[in-house]
C-alpha cells in the first residue's frame, strides 16, 4: 500500500483569502474517498492544487510522492468542476485526443460506456446538453487506467439514472493500486461507495475517519453527521 | 508530445484561416477577371472587399494567436492543456510554432493574391528588369543581394517570433495579478518595450564616445551589409530566449487558473 | 435482488446481515459458488473494501468458504445455518421484547398479545 496524495502545511491564499489554511493530510491506495464541504470550503482548491493548476502559498503537495508535474500527470484522471474541453471538437475527436496524450487510455472502455449512455460520438460538443457534456467529461476521465482520480463534484448536474451509472462505473472501475477522490456536497449519494471521508470547512479539515468508523461510534450516517457539523 | 500538441492547434486554429485564405484568393481571382471588363460600381465593390479582407487577414493573424494562447491556456481550456503529461514549454513552443506557420501562410496567401489580381505577363517583365538591375548593382559593390534576401528574411521572422513571443510573455506577466489582468498584460507590454528602448539608447550612447561610427565607416560595404543582419539576428535570438524562459518560468511556476 | 442500507448502522454490519438472511431463506442456494467480491459490491453499489470486510467477516463464522482457485462458496453446513437461524430468531425476539417494554407492557401482557395474533393470523 503506498500512499498517493499527501500535503503537508498545505496553504493556500488568493490575495487576502485564506483558501487553505495548512492541511496536512495522508491518502493511501486502495481507496474510495469523499471530500466533503460546503460550497467554497476549499475542495476545488485543493484538487486543483493537486494537478498543478494552482501553486501553493505554503507547505507542499506530493502525489504519488512527487510535486506535481509530468510524472504525476502521467497517472493522475482529473475531472475538473467545470466545462474544459473545446467545444468544437466531435466525441470521437476526444476520444481520439485523450488516447493520444494519455498511454494509459482505454477507447474500448470509452466507446462502451458512451454507448451504454447511448452518446453519440458523431455529434459535435457543442451540440450537446449540459448533462451530457458532463457525461462525455467523466466517460474520458474514467477511462483511464490511472492511479488517482480526482472527481470535483462528478454527479451535481446529472440525473439520478446517470449518478446511478457514474457511482457505478467507478465502482466496476474500482482497483486496489489505484485512489478515487470524490469531492461533492451530495454525501447521501455517495456514502455507500466510500471508504473514508474527509470533512473540510473554511479551509481546515476538521474531520477524517473511515464511514464504518462514523457509523459504529456516533450510530448515524455520514450524511447526518455532516448536516450537525455544518449546520447554519 | 511536441507534434501531438501543435496537431490540435493547428486543426483548431485552421477552421479560422483556412477559409479566410480562400475567401480572398477568390475575390483576388474575381477582381483579376474584373479587370479584363470594365463594370464601374461592380469592380468599386470587389476591390473594397478584397482589401477589407486583406486587413482582416493582417489584423486576424495577430489575434487569433494572442486569443489562442490566452484562451487554451489560461482559461477552462487550460485545465485540460495543464493536466496533460507534456512540459510546459512544450505547450508555449507549440503555440508559437503554430502561430508562426499562419504568419507566414497569411504572408504567402496575401503576396499570392497580389500576384494573381496583378497576373498580365507585362507587369512581371517590367518587375524582373528592375530586379535585374538592382542584383547587378548590388554585386558591383561586392554584396550578393540574394545572400541578404535570405538573411532579410531570417531576420523578418525572427523579429516576427520575438514580438509573439513578448505578447505572450506580457500575458504571462498579467497572470501574475489577481486582478485586472488584462489591464496589467498592457501595462507589462508597455513596460517592456519602454525598458528595451532605455537599453538600445544605452548601448548608443556608450558607443558614440568611442567613435563607433567613425569605425563603422572603416568596414567595407559587404561587411557592413552582412553584419548588421547577424548583429541584429544574435540579439533577437538572446532575447527571444529571455522571453520565452521568463513566459515558461511563470506558467510552470506561478500558474493559478480560476 | 435487492439490497437496501439504513442509515444506523455500518454498512459491513448490514451486509452480514443480509448475506446471513438471504442463506437462511434460501434466497442462496448451501454449496452454490458466490459471485467476485467486486461484482458483489457493484452489485449491492456498495465500496469494494466494505464488502470484504463484510465477506471475510461471514467467513470467520463459516458461512463462507473460500477455495483458492475457484472463489468464495456458501457453506453446505446445515447445521450451522440452522445455528445462525436460532440465533437470529432469538435476536429478533429479544428486539420485540424490547420494543413491548418500552411501551410499557409486562411479561403477561406481551404472552396475551402474542397468543391472541397468533389465533389471529391462524397459525
Amino acid at each position: 500500500m503506498s500512499i498517493l496524495l499527501e500535503t503537508k502545511g498545505l496553504e493556500k491564499k488568493f490575495g487576502k483569502t485564506l483558501a487553505l489554511a495548512g492541511i496536512d493530510l495522508q491518502i493511501e491506495s486502495g481507496k474510495i474517498v469523499g471530500l466533503l464541504g460546503p460550497n467554497g470550503s476549499g475542495k476545488t482548491t485543493l484538487i486543483k492544487l493537486a494537478n498543478g493548476l494552482l501553486t501553493p502559498t505554503k507547505g507542499e503537495i506530493l502525489v504519488a510522492g512527487k510535486q506535481p508535474g509530468i510524472e504525476s500527470k502521467r497517472v493522475v484522471a482529473y475531472l475538473p468542476d467545470k466545462n474544459y474541453l473545446n467545444d468544437w471538437m466531435k466525441v470521437a475527436d476526444l476520444v481520439k485526443f485523450f488516447a493520444d496524450f494519455y498511454l494509459d487510455f482505454q477507447i474500448t472502455a470509452a466507446e462502451e460506456m458512451l454507448d451504454n449512455l447511448q452518446i453519440d460520438k458523431n455529434s459535435s460538443l457543442k451540440a450537446l446538453s449540459k448533462g451530457t457534456k458532463e457525461k462525455v467529461q467523466l466517460i474520458l476521465v474514467m477511462s483511464r487506467k490511472a492511479e488517482l482520480y480526482l472527481l470535483d463534484e462528478p454527479i451535481a448536474g446529472v440525473d439520478p439514472a446517470a449518478r446511478d451509472y457514474i457511482l457505478n462505473t467507478i465502482l466496476t472501475n474500482y482497483n486496489p493500486e489505484a485512489s478515487v477522490i470524490i469531492s461533492t456536497h451530495l454525501i447521501a449519494d455517495v456514502e455507500q461507495i466510500l471508504d473514508e471521508v474527509i470533512f473540510i470547512k473554511n479551509g481546515k479539515i476538521t474531520l477524517h475517519s473511515t464511514v464504518d468508523a462514523i457509523r459504529e461510534e456516533k450510530n448515524m450516517s455520514v450524511d447526518a453527521l455532516f448536516r450537525e457539523e455544518f449546520k447554519c | 508530445m511536441l507534434g501531438k500538441l501543435m496537431k490540435y492547434e493547428l486543426q483548431a486554429s485552421a477552421k479560422t484561416f483556412l477559409p479566410l485564405y480562400g475567401v480572398l484568393l477568390l475575390f483576388a481571382l474575381v477582381n483579376r477577371l474584373l479587370f479584363n471588363f470594365s463594370f464601374g460600381a461592380l469592380q468599386g465593390i470587389a476591390i473594397t472587399i478584397y482589401f477589407g479582407l486583406m486587413v482582416a487577414i493582417a489584423v486576424l493573424t495577430i489575434i487569433v494567436n494572442i486569443q489562442r494562447f490566452y484562451k487554451t491556456l489560461l482559461t477552462e481550456e487550460g485545465y485540460l492543456m495543464f493536466t496533460l503529461p507534456v512540459k510546459t514549454w512544450q505547450l508555449v513552443i507549440s503555440r508559437l510554432f503554430t502561430a508562426m506557420i499562419w504568419v507566414i501562410g497569411s504572408g504567402i496567401v496575401v503576396m499570392s493574391s497580389i500576384l494573381i489580381i496583378n497576373a498580365r505577363p507585362e507587369m512581371y517583365q517590367s518587375f524582373f528588369s528592375i530586379w535585374r538591375e538592382v542584383v547587378q548593382q548590388a554585386s558591383m559593390q561586392g554584396v550578393n543581394l540574394y545572400l541578404l534576401g535570405i538573411e532579410g528574411v531570417f531576420l523578418l521572422f525572427l523579429n516576427m517570433t520575438s514580438n509573439i513571443l513578448l505578447i505572450y510573455t506580457a500575458i504571462a506577466i498579467g497572470h501574475l495579478f489577481q486582478q485586472k489582468q488584462v489591464l496589467a498584460s498592457f501595462g507589462a507590454y508597455m513596460g517592456i518595450i519602454v525598458v528595451i528602448q532605455a537599453i538600445a539608447s544605452m548601448i548608443v550612447a556608450i558607443l558614440e564616445p568611442l567613435n563607433f561610427g567613425l569605425y563603422l565607416k572603416s568596414l567595407s560595404i559587404p561587411t557592413i551589409a552582412y553584419g548588421t543582419g547577424i548583429v541584429f539576428i544574435i540579439a533577437i535570438v538572446i532575447w527571444s530566449f529571455c522571453l520565452f524562459a521568463l513566459t515558461t518560468y511563470i506558467l510552470n511556476k506561478r500558474l493559478n487558473l480560476n | 435482488m435487492g439490497w437496501k442500507f439504513s442509515n444506523d448502522k455500518p454498512i459491513f454490519a448490514q451486509i452480514i446481515d443480509q448475506v446471513e438472511l438471504m442463506i437462511i431463506s434460501g434466497q442462496y442456494v448451501l454449496g452454490d459458488r458466490l459471485l467476485s467480491v467486486r461484482d458483489m459490491a457493484t452489485e449491492a453499489g456498495v465500496n469494494p473494501n466494505t464488502m470484504q470486510k463484510a465477506l471475510t467477516e461471514l467467513e470467520k463464522k463459516g458461512l463462507l468458504l473460500t477455495n483458492r482457485t475457484n472463489g468464495k462458496f456458501i457453506t453446505d453446513d446445515q447445521e450451522l445455518v440452522q445455528q445462525i437461524r436460532a440465533e437470529k430468531a432469538v435476536k429478533y425476539i429479544a428486539q420485540l421484547l424490547k420494543n413491548m417494554h418500552s411501551l410499557g407492557y409486562g411479561k403477561k401482557e406481551i404472552q396475551e398479545i402474542f397468543n391472541k395474533q397468533m389465533e389471529e393470523l391462524g397459525a
